[in-house]
C-alpha cells in the first residue's frame, strides 16, 4: 500500500479512529502491529515472513547479549550475518553472479552460473538497518534489550516509516512506544499539515516532472543540454519525492502522537558535501556515520584514515541504494568530493570557513555538485553515463534545444514551488505559529494542497522512488 | 508544514473567530476553485466539442468514419471519396487518438446524432479485440470523455465505469482537472518556447505552441528515438512486476457487455447504417489483436443479427512498409487502404437501400484437438555421459522421420517435434541442441542423436530406466506463432469445429505432411471422405460441405504401418473468403527471407568505390548568411521528391563534406535553416530544395569565402527509414543464415524487389548486377534494371531454383559507377 493511494486514506482514517478510541497503550500498540502487518503485507503477505524473521532474530540476539555478555560478540555477528545475508540474497545476489560470469568470460572460463528471478521486497534495506541498529546499540551498551516483544515489533514494523524510512533508532522510537500517548488536537493539526505538504511534494511536484525526466533518460541520443536539463529536473523530482515521503511518514506518525526523526532539512541549501549529508536522508547518513564511519576511525585518526573511512562508508552507503556499478561510481564520487573538499578547506582558518557570509558563494557551487551527482544516481547504464560526459555542450539540433528548454522550464517552475515551500517552512511558519491565525492558515493551506493534488494526480505509476532501495 | 510538533502546546489558543476562519478558509478555497466548474450550466460545451460539431456541420457528412488514431491514419478522406466513384458522398472523420468504444459511443451520441446529423453510414474502424474494450483507460480517452460527455449516460456509467453513479458532475470535474493539469504543462512549455523561439506572429502562447509541438514531436516521436528498455530500474520491485503481469481489465466477456450493441442501436435509431471494419495491422502487431475465436464468432453473429455490417479487411496483405509504426499506416498505406475501404463498402452495398448482407460467421475450433488411440513411442536409446558436455547424457537413435526437432523434416516449423523425453514420468522441456550452455531439465535430438540434461545433477550415477520416450498428446505443439498437429501411426487426430451458422455452402481445405514411407493417411470431414493429392511433399485435400447445422469434426487417421502425419493447415473457405482454423496459407505456401531485415541488423557488408561528387562553389544567398549551390544532378534527392516517391520524410542519404568534415543529414525544410540563419546560428546545417542546396559552413564563416570545397556524399551505412540505399560503385553483400532458407522446401525461386531509382546525372541507368553466392561461389547472376523498380514490384526468377536448407548464402548487389542511386524498400527471397 502506498501513501498516495486512495485506499491508504481510508485505511489510515480507520486506523486513526480506532487508535485514539483505545485508551490503553498496549492495545494501541497491538493495533499498530496488526495495521502495520496489513499495510506491509497488502500486496505480498509473504514479505511479512522476512520482516518478522529479521525482527525476531535481532530481538533474541539482544536478549542473549544481556543473558550471556561473554558471548555478545558472537550474537552480534549472528545478527549481522542474518540481516546482511538476507539483504545480500535479495538485493545483491544477481549483481554478484552477473559480474562473476562477466569476469570468467573475460578470462575465457566457461561457467554455468545463472541469475535468479528474485524481486526485492519493498523496504528490506530500511528495516534491516533499523533492526541492526538495535542489536549494535545493545552490544555497545547504549540500549537495554527489550523484554516486551510487542513494543519491539511495533518499533520494527511501524507502518509510517517501514517502507522508506526514516531509518529510526531504537533509542528514539522505542521509548515513545513504551509510554502512554494522549490525544492532542495540536498533533492532529500539525501532523495533517505536514503529511499534506509531503503528499503535495510527491503528487504535484515529483509526479509532474517525472515523465519529462524519464522521457529524456530513455532517449536513445539525447543532447548535452537535454540530459543536463533532465538531471536538474531529476534533482527536483527525487528531493520532492523522498522528502515528500518522509514528511507524510512523520505527519501521520505525529497524528498518532509519535515523533519520527527529521529526515530532510532543505538539502539544496548545503554549502559543503558534509553539510549535504547532514540535510539529505539524515536518518540514513547518521546511521552510516555512527555504525560505519566512526568505527572505521572517523575523523580522529589523521587524514589517511579519515579518507579510508570516507571511501568505505560512502561506497557502501551508495551500494545500499542499489546493486549497480553506477551506484558504486556514485559513492566514489561523493567520497572523492568530500576528500577534495577537506584538502581545499584545510589551510583555511575555521572561523573563516564557518563564516555564513560565504554561503551566497558556496551554496551555488555546492548546488552544481549536487545536480552533477544526480546524473550518476539516475542513469542505470555505465556506458550511457560515460557517453553523457563526452557530449559537446554546444551540439544538438534546434529541436533538441527546444526539448532541453522545456525540460529546464518545467524544472525551474516546479523547483520554485518547492523553494517557496522550503522558505515558508524556514521563515514564515515559525512566526505564524505564534499567532492564533495559525489554525485557519493551516486548514486553508491543506485545502489548497488537496485541490492541487486532485488536479495533478497521476493514474499511472506513482511509486515513491525510494521504494526500490 | 509544521516542524515543531512537540512544542504545539505553546501555540496561542484559537478563539471562535479563528475556529470559524479555520472552517471557512478551506471552504472559500474550494468554492473559488471548484465553484465555476460546479455552477456551469449543463448545456455549455467544451471548445473541443464545439470544434468537432462545427467541422461536422461544415461537411454535412453522409459517411462518418468513427474510431481512434488507427482509423484516422488509415483513411485519406479525399482519396476515399474519389474511390467511391459515382457514389461520391461527403465524408467526415469523427476520430480521437487513444480512444475506445465507450468514447466513440459518446462522440456519436453527443456530437453526431445529438447535433442533429444523421449520416447514411457510420463506419467504425477497429479490431474485434478493441471493440470488446469497455474501460476508459487512457488519459487521452478520459480527456476526450470529459470534453464531450455533458449528459449522464447510463450505458457509459454501467459499462465503462462499472457503476451507475458516474455522473455528469463527475465528468465535468474530471474534464476541469485534466484540462487544468494539461493547461499548466502546456503554458510552461509554450511560454518558454514562445519567448525563445517565437516568430512574432500571434500571441506568445500561439508562437510557443507552433514552435514547440513539431520540435518535440521530432525529438521524441521519430523512429527509434526512445528505447523503453532503458526504463528498467536497477532493482525490479515486486509491485511493478505484479502490475505488469496483471490481467487487462475493462474487457467485456461477452459482446452484449461491450459498446457494440449500443453503437448499433444508436445508429439505427437515426436510420443510419453502421458498418464495423477490422483494420489492417502490421504483422508484428498480430498477437496484440488476437481475439478468442469463439468470441470473434459471437461478435460477427451479433452484428449479423442486429443488421450491422462487418468487413474483415485485416486479412489483406499489408506489409510493414505500409505502416509508420506498429499500428498506424503511413501515407502509402493510407493511399491504398482508402481505396480498398471504399471498394469494400460499395461491394457490401453499404450505400444502397436494402439490408446489409450477413457477414460470414467464422468457424472456430470447439474443443481441444485430441487423439483417438494410444501413440506408440520409439524405444529409449541407452544413455551415457556426454564426453564434451559435463552433466549431459547422450544416446543415439535412428533418426526417425518427423522426430527430429531440428525442423528439417517439417518445413520451417522449428522445434515442433512431438517426441518427449520423460524423466521419472515427468516430461522434460524441449531445448535447442545448439544452445551454448545445456539447459537443466531439457532434451534435444538432432540427426539421430538424443541429448538429455537432467533436472538435477546426480542422475549420471543413477540406475538406468529413469528415462523413456513418449509422444506428445497435448496438441497443437506450439513454437512461437507456429503450431502443428500430429497424428501418429495407429491413432486418429480429431478436431471439432463449431460456429459458422448461416450463409453459403463451404469448402474445407487441409494440408498435411506424411513423414516417411508407409500407407498415406485418410481424412474425413463431417463424415465425408477427403481425397488427398500429393503436391511436392505436401498432401492437399478439400471437400465441399453443405451448410452444417451442427458442429462437425475433422478426422485424420494414420494407419498403424503408415507414416507420421503433420497437419499443417486447416481452413474453411466460403464466398471466396478463407478462414484459417489452424496454420496459415502463408506458412504453407510462401516462406520468404527478408534481406532488408538482415541489412538493418547490421549484417550488410559494403565495399564501395563511390566517390563523393564535387559540387560547384557556393554563392551567397540573398540573406548574406547562407551559401547556395546549384546541384541539378542531386535534384532527385530533395526531400520533396523523395517524400513524393517513397513516402519517407527523412530518408535523404545526402551528406555534405566540407574539406574533410562531413555533416548532415539535410534539414527537412529550408525555411527552418533560413530561420536559424536569421537568428544568427545556422552553423553546420544544410538543406536541399529542388536543385539547390543551401548551407552554412561548419565553422560559421561564409561558405563562399576561403576557397572551401564542398562534396556530396551518401550516408555511410546506407540505411534509410524504410529500406537501404545502393550508391553508384557500391558492392553490397547481404548474408543469409542457412537456417533461414530451411522453410523453402521447394528451393529459393525468386528475388522480389521494390524501391525507387534516383538518377544522379545524365543517362545514369546502368543495370545493377545481382549475384547469389553459395558459399563463396556465385550460383546465380541476375540483372536489375533500376528504372524497372519505379514501375512496381520487380520479380527476378532464379533458374533453376536454389535448393533450400543450404549452407552459407549471400546476395550481392554490384552497382556500377554509372548506375543511379537506388533505394530498396523490399528485398525478399521467395520460394
Amino acid at each position: 500500500m502506498s501513501f498516495v493511494q486512495l485506499e491508504f486514506l481510508w485505511f489510515f482514517a480507520i486506523v486513526l479512529t480506532l487508535y485514539w478510541s483505545l485508551r490503553k497503550r498496549k492495545l494501541q500498540n497491538l493495533l499498530l502491529l496488526v495495521c502495520s502487518a496489513i499495510f506491509y503485507g497488502w500486496v505480498h503477505p509473504w514479505f511479512l515472513i522476512l520482516l518478522y524473521s529479521s525482527a525476531l532474530l535481532d530481538f533474541n540476539m539482544g536478549r542473549l547479549m544481556r543473558r550471556r555478555p561473554d558471548h555478545k560478540k558472537l550474537f552480534l555477528i549472528i545478527s549481522m550475518c542474518g540481516n546482511l545475508g538476507m539483504l545480500a540474497y535479495f538485493k545483491y545476489f544477481n549483481f554478484f553472479i552477473e559480474n562473476v560470469v562477466a569476469i570468467f568470460d573475460v578470462l575465457g572460463i566457461a561457467t554455468n552460473l545463472t541469475t535468479l528471478n528474485i524481486f526485492l521486497p519493498v523496504g528490506i534495506s530500511f528495516y534491516t538497518f533499523q533492526t541492526m541498529s538495535y542489536t549494535i546499540d545493545i552490544y555497545r551498551g547504549e540500549l537495554e534489550p527489550r523484554k516486551k516483544m510487542l513494543d519491539y515489533l511495533v518499533f520494527v514494523s511501524f507502518f509510517p516509516q517501514l517502507v522508506a524510512g526514516p531509518v529510526e533508532r531504537a533509542a528514539n522510537l522505542l521509548p515513545q512506544l513504551e509510554r502512554e500517548r494522549h490525544f492532542r488536537w495540536a498533533n492532529i493539526r500539525d501532523g495533517l499539515a505536514l503529511a499534506m505538504y509531503g503528499a503535495f511534494k510527491k503528487m504535484v511536484i515529483a509526479d509532474t516532472i517525472a515523465p519529462y525526466v524519464d522521457k529524456i533518460f530513455i532517449h536513445t541520443d539525447p543532447s548535452w543540454a537535454m540530459i543536463w536539463a533532465a538531471t536538474l529536473g531529476f534533482t527536483v523530482q527525487v528531493i520532492a519525492d523522498f522528502s515528500g515521503y518522509s514528511d507524510i511518514a512523520r505527519g501521520i506518525a505525529r497524528m498518532m502522537g509519535i515523533e519520527l526523526m527529521e529526515n530532510f532539512r532543505w538539502p539544496l541549501w548545503s554549502s559543503s558535501p558534509s553539510e549535504f549529508w547532514n540535510r539529505e536522508h539524515i536518518s540514513f547518513s547518521y546511521w552510516i556515520r555512527d555504525y560505519l564511519y566512526i568505527p572505521l576511525g572517523g575523523s580522529r585518526g589523521g587524514f589517511w584514515r579519515m579518507t579510508r573511512a570516507t571511501f568505505i562508508s560512502m561506497t557502501l552507503s551508495a551500494v545500499w541504494h542499489g546493486a549497480s556499478w553506477t551506484f558504486v561510481l556514485w559513492g566514489l564520487f561523493w567520497a572523492s568530493l568530500m576528500t577534495a573538499y577537506r584538502i581545499v578547506q584545510r589551510p583555511i582558518p575555521r572561523h573563516i570557513r564557518k563564516d555564513p557570509r560565504w554561503r551566497p558563494l558556496t551554496v551555488p557551487i555546492m548546488f552544481c555538485f549536487i545536480v552533477f551527482q544526480f546524473i550518476i544516481f539516475r542513469e542505470t547504464h555505465v556506458d550511457r553515463l560515460l557517453h553523457y560526459f563526452t557530449l559537446s555542450p554546444f551540439a544538438g539540433t534546434p529541436d533538441q534545444w527546444v526539448a532541453a528548454e522545456v525540460m529546464l522550464a518545467m524544472a525551474l517552475v516546479l523547483g520554485s514551488a518547492m523553494t517557496v515551500g522550503s522558505l515558508t517552512q524556514m521563515f514564515v511558519l515559525p512566526r505564524l505559529k505564534r499567532s492564533p491565525w495559525y489554525l485557519p492558515a493551516t486548514t486553508t493551506m491543506c485545502a489548497a494542497f488537496a485541490i492541487a493534488m486532485y488536479i495533478f494526480q497521476r493514474t499511472t505509476s506513482n511509486d515513491f522512488i525510494y521504494f526500490q532501495f | 508544514m509544521s516542524e515543531q510538533g512537540r512544542s504545539s502546546s505553546d501555540h496561542p489558543r484559537p478563539r471562535l473567530p479563528h475556529i470559524l476562519a479555520a472552517v471557512l478558509g478551506p471552504l472559500l478555497v474550494l468554492a473559488l476553485v471548484l465553484g465555476p466548474v460546479l455552477m456551469r450550466g449543463d448545456a455549455e460545451k467544451s471548445e473541443d466539442a464545439l470544434a468537432v460539431e462545427q467541422a461536422l456541420q461544415d461537411v454535412q457528412p453522409q459517411i462518418v468514419l468513427l474510431g481512434a488514431s488507427t482509423m484516422n491514419e488509415s483513411v485519406d478522406v479525399e482519396i476515399f471519396e474519389q474511390a467511391l466513384g459515382d457514389e461520391a458522398v461527403s465524408t467526415a472523420k469523427l476520430v480521437k487518438a487513444s480512444t475506445m468504444p465507450a468514447v466513440w459511443y459518446v462522440l456519436a451520441k453527443e456530437r453526431l446524432f445529438g447535433a442533429g446529423l444523421a449520416p447514411r453510414v457510420l463506419v467504425v474502424g477497429s479490431t474485434p479485440k478493441w471493440l470488446m474494450h469497455t474501460a476508459v483507460s487512457t488519459v487521452s480517452a478520459r480527456t476526450v470523455m470529459a470534453n464531450h460527455m455533458l449528459e449522464y449516460h447510463p450505458v457509459v456509467a454501467r459499462k465503462a465505469y462499472g457503476k451507475e453513479g458516474r455522473s455528469v458532475l463527475h465528468e465535468r470535474l474530471d474534464r476541469w482537472r485534466v484540462n487544468a493539469r494539461a493547461g499548466f504543462q502546456d503554458r510552461v512549455r509554450e511560454v518558454t518556447v514562445g519567448l525563445l523561439h517565437g516568430d512574432g506572429d500571434g500571441s506568445l502562447l500561439d508562437q510557443g505552441a507552433r514552435a514547440a509541438e513539431p520540435a518535440l514531436d521530432r525529438v521524441f516521436s521519430s523512429e527509434g528515438a526512445v528505447d523503453l528498455s532503458l526504463h528498467s530500474r536497477v532493482i525490479p520491485v515486486v509491485e511493478m512486476q505484479e502490475r505488469a503481469d496483471a490481467p487487462s481489465e475493462g474487457v467485456a466477456a461477452s459482446v452484449l457487455d461491450s459498446f457494440v450493441p449500443d453503437l448499433i442501436e444508436l445508429a439505427h435509431e437515426h436510420d443510419t447504417r453502421i458498418v464495423f471494419v477490422w483494420l489492417p495491422y502490421p504483422d508484428a502487431s498480430e498477437p496484440i489483436q488476437e481475439i478468442e475465436p469463439a468470441q470473434y464468432a459471437e461478435l460477427v453473429r451479433a452484428l449479423n443479427d442486429a443488421g450491422a455490417g462487418w468487413l474483415d479487411l485485416h486479412g489483406l496483405d499489408y506489409p510493414d512498409q505500409y505502416f509508420r509504426d506498429r499500428s498506424h499506416m503511413n501515407a502509402k498505406g493510407r493511399q491504398r487502404f482508402s481505396k480498398e475501404l471504399a471498394q469494400a463498402l460499395l461491394e457490401l452495398g453499404a450505400l444502397g437501400e436494402g439490408p446489409l448482407p450477413r457477414a460470414v460467421e467464422p468457424f472456430f475450433l470447439g474443443s481441444q484437438v485430441r487423439l483417438d488411440g494410444e501413440p506408440r513411442a520409439p524405444a529409449m536409446p541407452e544413455l551415457q555421459p556426454h564426453k564434451q558436455k559435463p552433466g549431459v547424457l547422450f544416446g543415439t537413435m535412428a533418426d526417425q522421420v518427423g522426430w527430429s526437432n531440428r525442423g528439417t523434416t517439417v518445413a520451417g516449423l522449428g522445434a515442433t517435434s512431438p517426441l518427449v523425453v520423460l524423466e521419472d514420468g515427468e516430461p522434460l522441456q524441449r531445448g535447442p541442441c545448439g544452445a551454448p550452455e545445456p539447459v537443466t531439465g531439457s532434451f534435444c535430438h538432432i540427426s539421430g542423436v538424443l541429448l538429455v540434461t537432467p533436472r538435477e545433477p546426480g542422475y549420471l550415477e543413477a540406475p538406468a530406466g529413469h528415462y523413456r520416450l513418449a509422444l506428445e498428446r497435448e496438441l497443437p505443439i506450439q513454437q512461437g506463432s507456429v503450431e502443428l498437429w500430429w497424428a501418429y501411426p495407429g491413432t486418429s487426430l480429431v478436431a471439432d469445429v463449431e460456429g459458422g451458422a448461416g450463409g453459403a455452402p463451404l469448402r474445407v481445405e487441409l494440408s498435411l505432411e506424411a513423414m516417411g514411407p508407409g500407407a498415406p493417411p485418410t481424412v474425413t470431414v463431417a463424415g465425408l471422405p477427403v481425397s488427398l493429392e500429393q503436391r511436392a511433399e505436401v498432401l492437399v485435400g478439400s471437400v465441399e460441405l453443405p451448410q452444417p447445422t451442427e458442429p462437425w469434426s475433422v478426422r485424420v487417421e494414420a494407419p498403424p504401418q503408415g507414416a507420421m502425419v503433420a497437419v499443417r493447415r486447416l481452413a474453411v473457405v466460403r464466398d471466396e473468403q478463407t478462414l484459417d482454423l489452424m496454420g496459415s496459407q502463408a506458412l504453407v505456401e510462401q516462406p520468404t527471407v527478408d534481406l532488408l531485415f538482415q541489412a538493418k541488423k547490421g549484417r550488410m557488408e559494403i565495399e564501395s568505390s563511390f566517390e563523393p561528387w564535387v559540387l560547384q562553389a557556393p554563392q551567397p544567398h540573398p540573406n548574406g548568411i547562407l551559401g547556395r549551390i546549384q546541384a541539378p544532378r542531386l535534384a532527385g534527392l530533395s526531400n520533396e521528391q523523395l517524400v513524393a516517391r517513397t513516402h519517407c520524410p527523412r530518408c535523404s542519404p545526402l551528406r555534405l563534406i566540407e574539406g574533410e568534415a562531413a555533416y548532415g543529414p539535410p534539414l527537412l525544410h529550408c525555411g527552418q535553416l533560413r530561420a536559424q540563419a536569421a537568428k544568427g546560428d545556422p552553423t553546420g546545417n544544410f538543406c536541399q530544395q529542388g536543385e539547390e542546396i543551401q548551407l552554412a559552413s561548419t565553422d560559421g564563416s561564409p561558405s563562399w569565402e576561403g576557397g572551401k570545397v564542398y562534396r556530396a556524399d551518401i550516408v555511410a551505412d546506407r540505411l534509410a527509414g524504410f529500406g537501404t540505399w545502393l550508391a553508384p560503385g557500391d558492392r553490397a553483400t547481404i548474408p543469409v543464415a542457412g537456417w533461414q532458407s530451411l522453410p523453402m522446401r521447394h528451393g529459393i525461386g525468386r528475388l522480389v524487389l521494390e524501391g525507387v531509382s534516383v538518377p544522379v546525372g545524365e543517362g545514369s541507368d546502368s543495370p545493377i548486377a545481382v549475384t547469389l553466392l553459395l558459399g563463396d561461389e556465385p550460383s546465380h547472376r541476375l540483372e536489375l534494371q533500376p528504372s524497372a523498380l519505379d514501375a512496381g514490384t520487380l520479380v527476378l526468377p532464379l533458374e533453376p531454383p536454389l535448393e533450400g536448407a543450404i549452407g552459407k548464402l549471400a546476395v550481392r548487389f554490384d552497382a556500377p559507377a554509372t548506375a543511379p542511386l537506388v533505394m530498396l524498400s523490399r528485398a525478399e527471397l521467395e520460394e
